[in-house]
């Protein structure tokens, strides 16, 4: 996507000069995450030394005290787990929906559309306690299904939006044509639809996971032992007299390395689902 | 919409097309079966907990004894109207939210129009700037918090080198509320520039040639065509900012646990340690719905725009 030159743009060396200006501010911007991932390369000494050390011999130390000390690897599988079955099931859900609700005549499909929606502002503070209650009772507190449901609840109406503000670009003529072949409507989703909105798609299910897998509230709550998952963990190294910063630095820099790879592999169909339904 | 009706209407009259009408009636049916399980679900886990929350809220609840539990009617709303830290809370929520959104806003709307051109690279610079967005609130929050820290961290250094005092910025009554909404601000000024990035990309290159044939200045052009031009843009973001920021828990929490005093405590974290700090249920749901309304209000707002520009 290039802009059209606009009123007072600079150009030639000018605008090279604005140009590393702002490549500086974005920089500048990012620097906590360059900072926080630094910090878990340092000992516990260079981490509270009272003038900031930017150049260090780095350890692994951090992350081998993550590991073994924190048992890491668990609440990192349970993270896991639960995220990747509430993408799949949301995705899955979500697909079907906002076919119907984009391509087919449903009675009342704008109502149903907008009403969905509105779910995504519920106040999850509202909704957790009496999942609480109510998982206790049916004895699905501190599973990974008791989780996924509700995750899988919090997702769908913000998925199925965003599907199907993808699905409502698609020409019509496509699936017109398809039903001349003689196709139904669940062969035209998977044969024809799926491949067009691939990236679609994909950027839905990047949103339900980054979600599902920093959320905290939630899980803090329906969760304690045996389903805690990676950010509730994390909180923990806030400790009565001090904070485990260099777990915490370590434990931020592998929740942000999936992210970073992910938000750069698809960073121009990432755009397009961040700016959807609210420009258009 | 008015197709189906349309078809409905031939339906019924029993009209000569009747291969259409049967496959009109065969869509709707298979339509329903792609709607059913996803809207059959979200009826299901609203329905569930608004009732049952509603229902608490009008309880003495204590989950230590759920025993003793019975119904109060409306007392747990009206001793919260009467409750200092109710209304701080509620001040404080507004605070956060409303400051946090303008703020995001005038850096957005800046840092939008600074992307706004021509030029390689720009790409990669918006992807970067979009990553605080994606990054989780509990990591986030402990970065900022390790650099608030006032004997080590890094911005009382930085202070120090420019000559400036150093702060004691979560201990402070005065800072801890302002240093919890600059994290608010690092993570979704990003979201609101690049939006707002898109919608000025959006508009038509002939009003920008009339522009520059006017002879507008910069200046001139952002607050003459670019802001009138983004307004319904502007509203739609607004508000789901809004929303998320009253909502807003998790960043708190880690930050400061609503501290000092009643500095950074907003409407969630209240309902959150009345209900599972002093496992006072009823009243933790009463001020959740609260909160419900408030939220609801806007979020009104928010779908009648979204219906009006469907339309």
């Amino acid at each position: 996507m290039s802009a059209a030159s606009r009123p007072g743009e600079v150009r030639g060396l000018r605008g090279g000069i604005a140009g590393a200006l702002i490549a500086g501010f974005v920089l500048f911007w990012l620097f906590p995450i360059y900072w926080i991932v630094l910090t878990s390369f340092k000992t516990p000494l260079i981490i509270n030394e009272k003038t900031p050390v930017f150049w260090f011999t780095p350890t692994m130390e951090n992350y081998r005290h993550l590991f073994d000390e924190f048992a890491f690897a668990k609440p990192l599988l349970n993270s896991l787990i639960v995220t990747t079955a509430t993408t799949v099931i949301v995705i899955f859900l979500a697909l079907l929906a906002s076919y119907a609700l984009a391509r087919m005549n449903v009675p009342g499909g704008k109502h149903i559309a907008l009403w969905m929606l509105s779910l995504r502002f519920m106040p999850p503070i509202a909704i957790v306690l009496p999942f609480f209650i109510a998982w206790q009772r049916i004895g699905i507190i501190d599973t990974h299904i008791g989780l996924i449901v509700v995750y899988v609840a919090f997702n769908l109406p913000f998925a199925i939006w965003m599907l199907r503000g993808f699905l409502v670009e698609v020409p019509r003529d496509l699936d017109e044509a398809a039903m001349l072949d003689g196709l139904g409507h669940l062969a035209i989703l998977r044969r024809i639809i799926l491949p067009v909105i691939a990236p679609g798609v994909a950027v839905t299910a990047i949103f339900t996971f980054v979600f599902a897998f920093n959320e905290y509230l939630m899980a803090l709550v329906l969760t304690s032992r045996n389903a805690s998952t990676v950010p509730v963990t994390v909180s923990k190294f806030i400790q009565p007299y001090s904070i485990l910063w260099g777990d915490v630095g370590a434990s931020a820099t592998i929740q942000l390395l999936p992210i970073l790879v992910v938000v750069f592999l698809l960073q121009r169909h990432i755009m397009r689902g961040i700016t959807l339904g609210a420009v258009k | 919409m008015a197709i189906s009706m349309e078809r409905a209407s031939l339906d019924r009259a029993g009209q000569a097309s009747v291969p259409g009408a049967r496959q009109a009636r065969s869509e709707r049916r298979m339509a329903t079966m792609l709607l059913l399980p996803a809207f059959a679900f979200l009826l299901v886990m609203t329905i569930f907990p608004t009732i049952y929350s509603l229902w608490m809220s009008m309880q003495q609840y204590n989950l230590s004894r759920p025993d003793l539990a019975n119904f109060v009617g409306s007392r747990n709303y009206v001793q919260l109207l009467q409750d200092d830290i109710f209304w701080k809370s509620v001040r404080v929520t507004l605070i956060f939210s409303l400051a946090a959104l303008a703020i995001q806003f005038v850096i957005g709307f800046l840092v939008a129009n600074m992307f706004d051109r021509d030029r390689r690279g720009m790409t990669v610079l918006r992807t970067l700037f979009i990553i605080p967005v994606f990054t989780s609130p509990v990591a986030l929050g402990l970065t900022w918090r390790y650099m608030y820290q006032p004997s080590y961290g890094l911005i009382n250094h930085f202070l120090e080198g420019l000559g400036l005092p150093r702060v004691n910025w979560l201990a402070s009554t005065d800072w801890a509320l302002p240093a919890v909404i600059a994290v608010d601000v690092w993570q979704w000024t990003p979201f609101v520039a690049l939006i707002l990035l898109a919608g000025m990309q959006s508009i038509s290159p002939e009003i920008t040639e009339a522009a520059e044939l006017d002879g507008l200045s910069r200046f001139q052009y952002l607050w003459r065509i670019v802001l009138p031009l983004l307004l319904p843009v502007i509203m739609v973001v607004g508000l789901i900012r809004l929303i998320d920021a009253l909502k807003t828990f998790d960043l708190i929490y880690i930050i400061t646990r609503g501290g000092p005093g009643t500095a950074t405590y907003t409407l969630p974290l209240h309902a959150y340690s009345t209900g599972f700090s002093s496992f006072l249920m009823g009243q933790s749901a009463a001020i959740s719905w609260v909160l419900v309304i408030i939220v609801n209000i806007f979020a009104t707002l928010f779908i009648w725009l979204l219906a009006r520009r469907e339309e």
